[in-house]
Parts: structure tokens; sequence; C-alpha cells
């Protein structure tokens, strides 16, 4: 798979967080299909965009958070998942790591990070 | 003519009222008290629960043992029991004592107690005073400040004492005309009915408590002792006024109420402020992570590198500070955090963030654990961005895959001196580093935090590698709200 080829979907809560993610994604050449802000829109939109790779905000405004939503996700259909944090504790990294994420992150995420986080992905490498 | 009258129960039943605070060991003590041991109004009383100076001495180990007891049990056990004390005439009489704990302390330690002493009928009754005449039994029974009564099978006062008149209000004759319970409250009618079948079926009441009306409607508090005649058709019985007792244990126990619905109101309220502040710790850090946002949605907008470098040295300061803010209302204590959770935590994202792992450098941490105050986190927090970040970017060539090694000790010593210290083996600063002139705005901002804020020293070294030892020492803090 190219890189503009690679389908994916940001959930985020924090607006500028969102954007400044959309911009990399895009910059880097991914296709942004869309993003959300909650839980819920997460795994309808996940259902909708059927995206190959999901940068999932651990904690989340509304009632359902990122490993919850991801878990929901996940039992549908197979997909990829990075899961991104502003201050992981030990407990939370745990159970995401449960879901066999392809990466957890601590945020901000640079440019430069996700440079190297998306071209040493298995899903790039695969299909080059 | 000479008549043999029945012995006579003629020295009244007295109740002794104390109170004792085991803290500040000081009692209360009712006029009573001293009536009851025959002491002088001056006569100096310690431990009233024991009366240690008249206590028989085999007697005062099964007190204390009972009372121990009652106090192990946490008041279940019922601290009652009869000693023997002696008169200040050498005379030996007993007494009941009871009582119990109404205040504990939170290490479940007795704080107040109240209780009664109460001379024993029975012990009353190894008396010799015999009425010798219907005259001098009149003037004795005149002189007894007890209530006595006669009560028929059918429950009507067949003979009272003119202290009835004098208590009550009411005439004798109007006593006499109706039945005895209507004269009793009405809170305590069942168990005073219940208190009269147990008297009819031959069992003696000891100390029973009720309530009754007065003419005037006011309510007085007696306490009685009773029996059944020998011919099971009568009720002998005495009662004293214990009102004054029961007024003092009723705002006893309506203080101890108060007191606990102050202390719940004050929990609520401290509970609510502990909320508000973890929200506004929380909003704090919000709205922090919405600048960080900011700044490096800016720096992806300019394509001048020098643009970047300063918009993400200002993201990570305030990332290092809103760290604080999530770590604060994580915590169980509001205004402290643990050393070792925010430093490594904060250390490895600056590393990931300036490349840390791409560069090979290799992060060495001496963190002692210990609890900080919000007020010298924030400022060790900026200083430790700034010389992670100073390591990171400057004390390893960029072009050599080599990388290095950055040491960094946090550590408490005696006297509450903190130490902090970063170091490197890269290349050092330049040759004649001198900070006054050489220092750009990271290392600024650590001199003006640690020697204006912190009162503490900064030392640089530029000897294989670079490093920075601060030394502060730790004061009280003072809450803005004090410093106002």
């Amino acid at each position: 798979m190219k890189l503009n080829d690679l389908k994916v979907m940001i959930v985020e809560d924090e607006a500028l967080a969102a954007l400044l993610l959309t911009k990399f994604l895009n910059k880097l050449g991914c296709n942004v299909t869309g993003a959300v802000a909650n839980g819920n829109d997460a795994i309808t939109k996940a259902d909708e965009t059927k995206p190959d790779l999901i940068f999932m905000d651990i904690r989340l405004a509304d009632e359902i958070d990122g490993i919850t939503a991801a878990t929901a996700i996940l039992e549908k259909r197979k997909t990829n998942i990075i899961f991104m944090s502003a201050y992981s504790d030990k407990g939370v990294v745990e159970k995401a790591m449960k879901l066999n994420p392809m990466a957890f992150v601590n945020k901000p995420l640079t440019l430069e990070k996700l440079k190297n986080l998306i071209e040493s992905s298995p899903l790039i490498e695969k299909t080059q | 003519m000479k008549k043999n009258f029945e012995k006579i129960y003629t020295n009244p039943v007295f109740s002794g009222f104390w109170e004792w605070n085991f803290k500040t060991e000081t009692a209360f003590i009712s006029p009573d008290f001293r009536t009851l041991f025959n002491l002088d109004a001056c006569a100096a009383i310690d431990k009233p629960y024991l009366c240690s100076s008249i206590i028989l001495k085999e007697d005062e180990p099964p007190l204390l043992a009972c009372l121990e007891e009652h106090i192990k049990s946490g008041g279940k056990t019922p601290f009652y029991i009869k000693s023997r004390y002696h008169r200040p005439d050498k005379s030996v009489f007993s007494a009941v004592c009871s009582g119990c704990v109404t205040e504990w302390d939170d290490a479940g330690n007795p704080v107040r107690m109240i209780g009664c002493h109460t001379s024993c009928l029975e012990d009353s009754l190894k008396s010799d005073f015999i009425i010798e005449n219907a005259d001098e039994f009149k003037t004795v029974f005149s002189l007894l400040p007890n209530l006595i009564c006669v009560i028929s099978r059918e429950g009507y006062f067949t003979k009272l004492n003119s202290n009835w008149v004098d208590l009550l209000g009411y005439e004798i004759e109007e006593l006499k005309k109706k039945p005895f319970i209507d004269f009793v409250h009405i809170e305590d009618l069942k168990a005073t009915s219940e208190e009269v079948q147990k008297i009819l079926s031959g069992k003696k009441t000891v100390n029973f408590i009720n309530r009754y009306l007065k003419k005037d409607g006011s309510v007085i508090w007696l306490e009685w002792n009773a029996v059944l005649s020998k011919n099971q058709t009568q009720i002998y019985a005495s009662a004293r006024d214990i009102s004054i007792r029961k007024k003092f244990e009723i705002s006893l126990i309506e203080s101890e109420k108060k007191m606990h619905e102050d202390h719940e109101k004050l929990q609520a309220s401290f509970k609510e402020k502990e909320i508000l502040l973890r929200e506004l710790y929380h909003r704090t850090k919000n709205n922090m992570q919405v600048i960080c946002s900011m700044l490096l949605l800016q720096a992806y907008d300019t394509d001048d590198k020098n643009v970047q470098n300063i918009l993400g040295a200002m993201e990570s300061r305030i990332h290092s500070m809103a760290l604080i803010h999530q770590k604060l209302y994580q915590s169980g204590n509001l205004s402290n955090i643990s050393t070792y959770e925010y430093i490594t935590e904060l250390a490895q994202m600056i590393a990931e963030n300036y490349g840390g792992k791409e560069k090979n450098i290799k992060l060495a941490c001496d963190i002692d654990d210990f609890s900080l105050n919000i007020e010298y986190a924030l400022p060790c927090g900026l200083i430790l961005n700034e010389l992670i970040t100073n390591a990171l970017k400057h004390a390893f060539l960029a072009s050599s895959s080599d990388g290095g090694t950055v040491y960094l000790a946090f550590k408490k010593r005696p006297e509450r001196e903190i130490f902090i210290e970063v170091r490197d083996d890269g290349q050092g600063a330049i040759k004649n580093f001198d900070p006054a002139r050489n220092a750009k705005m990271g290392l600024q901002i650590i001199l003006a935090i640690v020697e204006h804020q912190l009162e503490g020293n900064v030392i640089f070294e530029n000897i294989k590698g670079f490093s920075c030892a601060i030394t502060f020492k730790e004061k009280d803090i003072k809450s803005l709200y004090e410093i106002k």
C-alpha cells in the first residue's frame, strides 16, 4: 500500500490537536478520511469509511474513552490503531496494549515523529 | 404503746452525677455526688469514676477492669459495678458506679465520660434504724426528700407524702382521683406499664426512669425504686427528681449531636473545595494543552526553521507546566506531586520530542522520590525542561550517530536542600563559556528562576561535556490565601 492509499481516521477531542494532526498526515501524503471528537462518532465513522489506520486519543470528552471505542471498532472489523495520550499512566498503557495496537505514542506529535511512525509501519512496508 | 414498725428505708437513694475528661483530666461533679459521699464542698475528687481516695483498695481493681472492658468494647460492654467506699466517719457503704464514654477520638481512645454513683438500697437496709412509734415515723417520713407513695393493684395512688404536692403542684386528693398512669408523660406510658407488670410479678424496680406531668403542664424526670408488698396487694414506691441531671444529659447529647453535624458540614465543605480545585487544575491543564496545539500549528505554518525552533521551545515549556497540573489533579494531595513520577515522565517526553532515540542518546536518571509542593515543582519542571532540551539539542553532533548519555539527578539532601544536576558527555559548550555573556534564553531562564525565585546557586561546568548543578533550600510554603 502506498502512503496516499492509506486511509487514516483521527479521533481527537481537542480541535486544534486534530487540525494539526490532519495537516501533518496530509503533508505526509496520507488520505485523512475524517476527524471525529468522541467515541460514539468514531465507531460510526469507522464503520462508514473503513480506515486502514486510526489515530485514537485515549482521553475523550464524552463517556466513551479511546480504549472502549477502539475495542468496539475492532469487534466489527480488523484495523490498525495508534493510541495517543498527552500523559500516559502505567495502568492506561497496559490496558491499551491488550488491544495489540500498532503503537502507543505520547502527544504532542511532531511531524518528524509522525513521519518515522508511518514510514516504519508494516502497513507501508508490506506493499512497498 | 410500742409497735414493731417495719424497718424502713430511711437513707434516701442518692445519685451523684459526674463527668470526666480523659484528655484534660478534669471533672465535673454534681452537688449530690458530695452529699452521697458526705464530702465537704471543697474536698478534692480525682477521677470521679474511681474515687481513689475513698474506695476500698480491694474494690479498685475490679472497677478498673470493668471500665477497661467498657473502653475496649468501644462502649458496648456496660460500665456498671458495685463498690464499697469509706465515709469520712470511717463507716463503709456501697454504691453502684455506672457510666459510659460519650466521646472518642479518631484513634478510638475515650475523651469524655459521664456517669453516676448511686447508693445501694440493700446496703441501706442493713441499717439498724428502727422506727419506734407513729410520731417518729411521721417525723422521719416528712423529712424524706423523695416522693413516696403506695399504689393499689388497680393503679391508683392510695398514699402519698407531701412532697408530691410541692413537686407536682397537685393536691393529694387530685392525685388519688385518677389512675397514676394518667400523670405519666405520653411517651413513657408503654415503658411504665411494662415496669408495673414486672413489679406485680414480684420483681423489684431499681432506678427506673420516666417523666411525669406537673399541674402547670411542665415535665419532671423521676427515678424510681419500687417493690410489691408482701401480701401482693399494693406497690411501695419511692422516686426522686432527676430533672437537673436529665437536663444536663440532654444538653450533652444535643451538643454532641451539634458537634457531629458541624463536623459533617465541614467535611462536605472540604470535599466540595477539593472537587473545585481538581476541576481548576484539570481546566488549567486543558487550556495549556490548547496553547501548545496553537504553538505547534503556528510552527507548522512557517518554513522558517528559526521560528519553528522558538515555537517548539515555547510549547515544551508550557507542556512541562501542564504536566504538573495533570499530576496535581490525579494525586491525592492537591498541592504536592511525586518527584519521581513527574520528572521521569517529563524527561522521557522531552527525549522523545527531540529525537533522543534517533540520535542514540540515553537518559540516565537518579531521582529521589519525595513529595514536592507546586511552588517548587513548577520552577523545577521549567529548569529541567531547559537543561534536558539543551543537552539533547546541542551536546551531541547532529552528524554523528554515536550518541551519548544525558545524566539527570534530582536529590533531596539534609536540611531540606534540593540538588539538581543535568550533565552530558557530549562536545561541551564553547571554550571559556561564561554564563553572564554566553547564556542564551534557556540558560537565562534557569539563572533567573534559581537565583531570583529559589534563592539558590547555579554552577556550570564545561569539562568532558557540559553540566549544570543547582542547589536550593526548600522552605515552608504559605498558601496565597494566607499571604493575602
